[in-house]
């Protein structure tokens, strides 16, 4: 019985960054980290030769991911700047290669996940950087330093 | 490829897309039907492994990209798990939402296996 109540008072449930909506994100960012980091390798191992610089950001864009998602899921300030930092650098990554798509398609054929704001996974990738730093920004350090030293 | 296998894995989850999302919306954790529904599509999706290995062996394969194909299929097979362990660690409304977006991402994934095996999406509808 005593164990189950300690449990239950050190567990500082669904108000923290990695609660509640925080974990509906961290699995649409771990989806993306697939998808992108799959479509990346899959095409530099096929088809390097067609597009190198379209297909190394495809697998940038990757990587980004990957990174989003390990940040957002770890507790902790050190983790929330390094997740703010990547947002923002996805953000800059969608914005730019999908200007870029759109000016010299040539270079960019449309198989990236980034290209056309990435129009192929219905914008998704437009937004998620959005969400994803209003939530940061909606869980700021001051709110979970409570939690974290509870 | 089989179509009714096909068409069983996206009615189901076309199915439990929306019983998740109704849970969701009524602020409760993934409900029975919506687990065993995403369940019976897993299940539609090993049986999808199953029949793609049998007709790999016996000398058919996609049309568009073999690699692809395999690399979707396998994934597709792996996540419906994961997410639903995800949304077993902490049981709330958000992991309804999650559950639902996984039947999103199965729909969306099978029918572009079925593409890459027909050379057309249409293809899978009238084979």
């Amino acid at each position: 019985m005593q164990t189950v109540k300690s449990q239950e008072l050190t567990r500082p449930e669904s108000t923290g960054r990695t609660s509640g909506f925080g974990r509906t994100l961290v699995f649409i960012y771990a989806i993306f980290a697939i998808a992108a980091t799959a479509r990346g390798v899959f095409q530099l191992l096929t088809k390097f030769h067609e597009a190198p610089l379209a297909y190394f950001l495809s697998l940038f864009s990757g990587i980004v991911y990957i990174i989003a998602t390990i940040a957002l899921a770890q507790k902790g300030q050190v983790w929330e700047k390094v997740a703010i930092v990547t947002l923002c650098v996805e953000l800059a990554g969608v914005l730019l290669i999908g200007f870029a798509s759109i000016l010299d398609s040539k270079a960019f054929p449309h198989d990236t996940v980034w290209s056309k704001f990435g129009m192929g996974y219905l914008f998704i990738p437009l937004f998620l950087p959005i969400i994803g730093l209003w939530w940061l920004n909606k869980n700021k350090t001051n709110e979970i330093v409570q939690h974290e030293d509870f | 490829m089989n179509f009714w296998l096909t068409m069983f894995i996206l009615a189901v989850s076309l199915f439990s897309m929306v019983a998740c999302a109704v849970d969701a919306i009524r602020k409760r954790p993934p409900g029975d039907v919506s687990t065993f529904s995403l369940g019976l599509a897993w299940l539609g999706l090993l049986g999808h492994v199953i029949l793609s290995i049998v007709l790999t062996t016996q000398g058919s394969h996609a049309v568009k990209s073999t690699a692809e194909f395999w690399a979707y299929l396998i994934t597709v097979f792996l996540i419906p798990p994961a997410a639903v362990f995800w949304s077993l660690l902490e049981r709330t409304a958000q992991s309804s939402w999650t559950l639902s977006g996984v039947n999103i991402v199965v729909i969306i994934m099978v029918l572009r296996m079925a593409e890459l095996w027909y050379g057309t999406y249409l293809g899978a509808f009238t084979h």
